[in-house]
């Protein structure tokens, strides 16, 4: 029976031109009506090197990037080899099972028992330019011809990618064209059959969801200084800067951006900053301050694999400590994780609405694996409403900034607003916003101001929706999963329901405060796996001293993610032993 | 009419008898009553510092943040709502040590604010240690034996960095320097003023008779001469010019980033996004 879904892998040096296959590739599943997931495996280096880009597509919604490999176009040998050698083929956990395309000149390797579809790549992409990154697009013409891929849909987004009408993508599309005649013509269809289907569905990376969600969120100010992986949202917002009328500032360092956004938000105007750990660290002293001074603020924070500067281009969760201990002093926060990248947009959206509504900084932590891969989303402009929260009416009698009120939250005000000035202060600091640390310290005023601002975590507590699980109804084991892993966790408990193992998965995005229904989901089941994509099991240490649980950890930090059919085994493994 | 004690804070101010300080914030609450700028539409941001404790004694929209990063603050604020009249505030060591590369940055940007520097050689609420402008030889907590660093000069660094504004005054003669700080608001652009400032209680030698046999009032012929400007500034010794040094029209931040030809930031509307918007992601 073949197989409806298919697994393509373009791979070559940095600087060939991987990516842009890879997205081709993707646009064009997506145009047919299929989902898509991409995987980008690449380096610290602009040029040479060995990057790979996985894309895969199915008729049915597709959680992670999927373990075993179709369609290779291997633009240099050293790709051909690597990919086609079940050893040392990365990631996967099966070989090569479609065809190689590569280019005919690359001969005398080690032959694998695969299917090999040698090409004249570059004879064909010189008849149209010299540009030798044209071979790809033929490449890439035949690879849609082996799984007989309307031809239309691919030379739209060729057509489109290289400028419309003109003459580059023209000669591409006749490029294509070539590779995939001379595919049909020369080689076997590959044993995959895809149908396509008349969605829509949009193409978006979790980085860019995130500044989608901020716009439609209203976020009117993006300060940001670019690391990766956070550097795609920047690149996002610079890139819409018109279009969405966002202010985009690049300061001169992460301290400078964070104070920035403090005081536009302080301001009135909804604003974030985004960096990865290193920035991040550099903005440590500002985020208690927002805490203090209970300015609204929304951090995206996107790891990557550490400690210092770790692996730049490669993904971990090994952030977690750090964002939730970041800042002297006890301060309210609030910190979310989006488990996909529809999740990014709608999750980003809701950050401002916690952060005016609780006044105070919300971090949405994701990481290079759901920052840079593209997924396929159906209804990306979701709907989403805009609460700015406790606004003081202007020339208020006796305002109060920091009014004490029951559920900690008090009435705010912006410059320029009539008749409530008062001072904002880093200070411990009464109702009004004097300070109370100076001449005479009250006690009694601290711990009023102490517990109105940690009473907003219990406000929050108390509205916050419950956890949600995955076939975890009749699980005697359960998996607990934060952020990016969802797709790869559920897709891993679907083989081990096959395997007769009763399993389900609970799935976190809102990572503090943890909501306490996860306490009464723990109960009666047999064990209790904590999945994540670091050494130490960071979110495994929280859930275990909020919930004084027991539970089994499976980690990962060689900087990859984790892949289904792998996690699977290891579940098993953890599930077995006694 | 705005008037001079509409500004008055709800907090005594608490610095040291004395202290230079007093003299700067009159100034400022002064020259904002004779612009007829409101106390709402007046945003005081500052650091950490004896100086910095200023927002708090001043009826405006105060903001007393972290040490070294009031320039950003009241940047984003300025952007945010360029009609407010933003007044950033502090000391030197909170200046020119932790905020060295902001106010690098935020001269050379051109920020529509005003950046007043209470400048005493000495950090005092730290109780007495040398500044980044403390002279060669000055005894403190942290230089017992004398300090052995060169002094900044943050008028020549403010020039250098593109300061369209930069001038110095004296606290102990208030008027020269509510003048001073008049034109600073008045400035179209990044506008820099440092203030000699006495420290009464950690800074013995910089004293009020230290500053007045040295300064004397400066009026450039030409005040967009980059050159004679930075010539002047560098006058040390026994000597110490104070006024306007240079002034220069250079186009402002606000007027260069095509964001503001909608109007203030905080009063735009939100991009409403529709399905037009979402073609480029198919």
């Amino acid at each position: 029976m073949s197989r409806n879904e298919v697994i393509f892998r373009v791979a070559g040096a940095a600087g060939d031109g991987v990516q842009s296959a890879g997205t081709i590739i993707t646009k064009t599943l997506a145009r047919s009506g299929l989902y898509a997931f991409t995987y980008n495996y690449y380096q610290d280096i602009v040029r040479g090197g060995q990057s790979w880009y996985q894309v895969r597509g199915s008729e049915r919604p597709v959680k992670n990037q999927g373990d075993g490999l179709d369609i290779l176009i291997a633009l240099n040998r050293d790709g051909l080899e690597r990919h086609t050698n079940p050893e040392i083929n990365e990631g996967g956990s099966s070989p090569l099972s479609g065809i190689a395309i590569y280019d005919q000149s690359i001969t005398g390797f080690e032959k694998r028992n695969v299917g090999y579809a040698p090409m004249p790549l570059s004879e064909i992409a010189s008849k149209y330019s010299k540009n030798p990154l044209l071979k790809n697009t033929v490449a890439i013409g035949a690879a849609f011809a082996s799984i007989g891929t309307d031809f239309d849909i691919l030379a739209g987004v060729i057509s489109d990618t290289f400028g419309k009408k003109g003459a580059v993508a023209d000669q591409n599309v006749k490029a294509a064209r070539e590779g995939y005649d001379y595919y049909l013509k020369n080689f076997k269809p590959v044993d995959v059959k895809l149908r396509k289907s008349t969605k829509k569905l949009y193409v978006i990376s979790g980085g860019h969801a995130i500044g989608f969600g901020a716009v439609k969120a209203g976020c009117k100010m993006y300060i940001g200084y670019p690391m990766t992986p956070a550097s795609s949202c920047l690149e996002f917002m610079t890139n819409h800067s018109q279009k969405f009328q966002v202010f985009v500032k690049l300061p001169e360092d992460e301290i400078s951006a964070i104070n920035m956004t403090i005081g536009a938000n302080y301001a009135g105007v909804r604003s974030m900053t985004a960096s990865s750990g290193g920035g991040f660290s550099l903005m440590v002293e500002a985020l208690g301050m927002a805490g203090m001074l209970e300015v609204p603020i929304v951090i995206y924070e996107a790891q990557r694999a550490g400690p210092s500067t770790g692996l730049p281009t490669k993904t971990e969760q090994a952030d977690l400590n750090l964002v939730l201990g970041a800042s002297q002093g006890d301060f309210p926060r609030i910190v979310l994780a989006p488990r996909n990248v529809k999740e990014s947009a709608t999750l980003t959206a809701e950050a401002f609405n916690l952060a005016e509504r609780f006044q105070t900084p919300v971090i949405v932590m994701s990481d290079l694996y759901l920052a840079e891969n593209f997924q396929t989303v159906e209804d990306l402009n979701f709907d989403f409403k805009i609460d700015r929260g406790y606004i003081a009416k202007e020339n208020t009698e006796n305002y109060r900034r920091y009014l004490i009120t029951e559920n900690g939250i008090s009435p705010r005000s912006f410059p320029g607003m009539k008749g409530l000035m008062h001072n904002e202060d880093s200070d411990e600091h009464n109702e009004y916003g004097d300070v109370v640390s100076d001449a005479v310290t009250d006690p009694k005023d601290r711990i009023r101001m102490m517990e109105k601002r940690m009473r907003k975590i219990e406000t929050y507590l108390r509205e916050m929706p419950p956890t949600e699980t995955y076939r975890a109804e009749d699980a005697e084991y359960l998996v607990f999963q934060w952020g990016s892993t969802q797709g790869v966790v559920e897709e891993a408990i679907d083989k081990l329901r096959e395997r007769g193992i009763k399993v389900g998965a609970v799935e976190v995005n809102r990572i503090f405060p943890l909501n306490r229904d996860i306490a009464s989901l723990m109960k009666s089941r047999k064990k209790l796996i904590v999945v994540e994509n670091n050494y130490t099991g960071q979110f495994n240490r929280l859930l275990r001293s909020e919930f004084l649980c027991k539970t089994e950890l499976v980690r990962k930090y060689d900087g990859e993610a984790f892949y289904p059919g792998a996690l699977a085994d290891e579940l098993e493994a953890v599930i077995r032993r006694n | 009419m705005v008037n001079v004690n509409d500004f008055n804070g709800r907090v005594k101010p608490d610095w040291c008898p004395a202290c230079g300080n007093f003299a700067q914030l009159s100034a400022i609450k002064t020259v904002l009553a004779e612009l007829g700028v409101e106390p709402h539409d007046t945003a005081v941001i500052s650091g950490i510092g004896c100086s910095s404790n200023l927002p708090e004694f001043i009826n405006a929209y105060g903001f007393h943040g972290l040490h070294g990063r009031v320039l950003p603050v009241a940047s984003a604020v300025k952007w945010a709502n360029p009609k407010l009249t933003v007044i950033a505030y502090g000391g030197d060591g909170d200046g020119f040590f932790e905020g060295t590369q902001h106010f690098f940055h935020t001269a050379k940007r051109n920020v529509d604010i005003t950046y007043i520097v209470s400048d005493n050689q000495v950090f005092g609420l730290t109780t007495g240690q040398a500044s980044p402008t403390a002279e060669i030889g000055f005894v403190s907590k942290s230089t017992p034996d004398g300090n052995i660093e060169r002094p900044i000069n943050p008028l020549t660094f403010a020039l250098a960095a593109g300061a369209t504004f930069v001038a110095r005054g004296f606290s102990g003669d208030p008027k020269h320097l509510s003048e001073l700080i008049k034109q600073a608001i008045l400035h179209r652009g990044f506008s820099f003023v440092d203030v000699f400032s006495p420290c009464v209680t950690f800074n013995k030698i910089n004293t009020y008779d230290y500053f007045r046999k040295k300064v004397y009032k400066y009026e450039p012929k030409d005040p967009s001469d980059f050159t004679a400007a930075y010539q002047k500034a560098e006058e040390s010794g026994e000597r110490l010019p104070i006024g306007i040094f240079y002034v220069s029209k250079e186009k402002r931040y606000e007027e260069m980033d095509p964001v503001w030809s909608a109007g203030p930031i905080v009063d735009q509307n939100i991009h409403a996004v529709t399905e037009e918007d979402l073609e480029e992601f198919l």
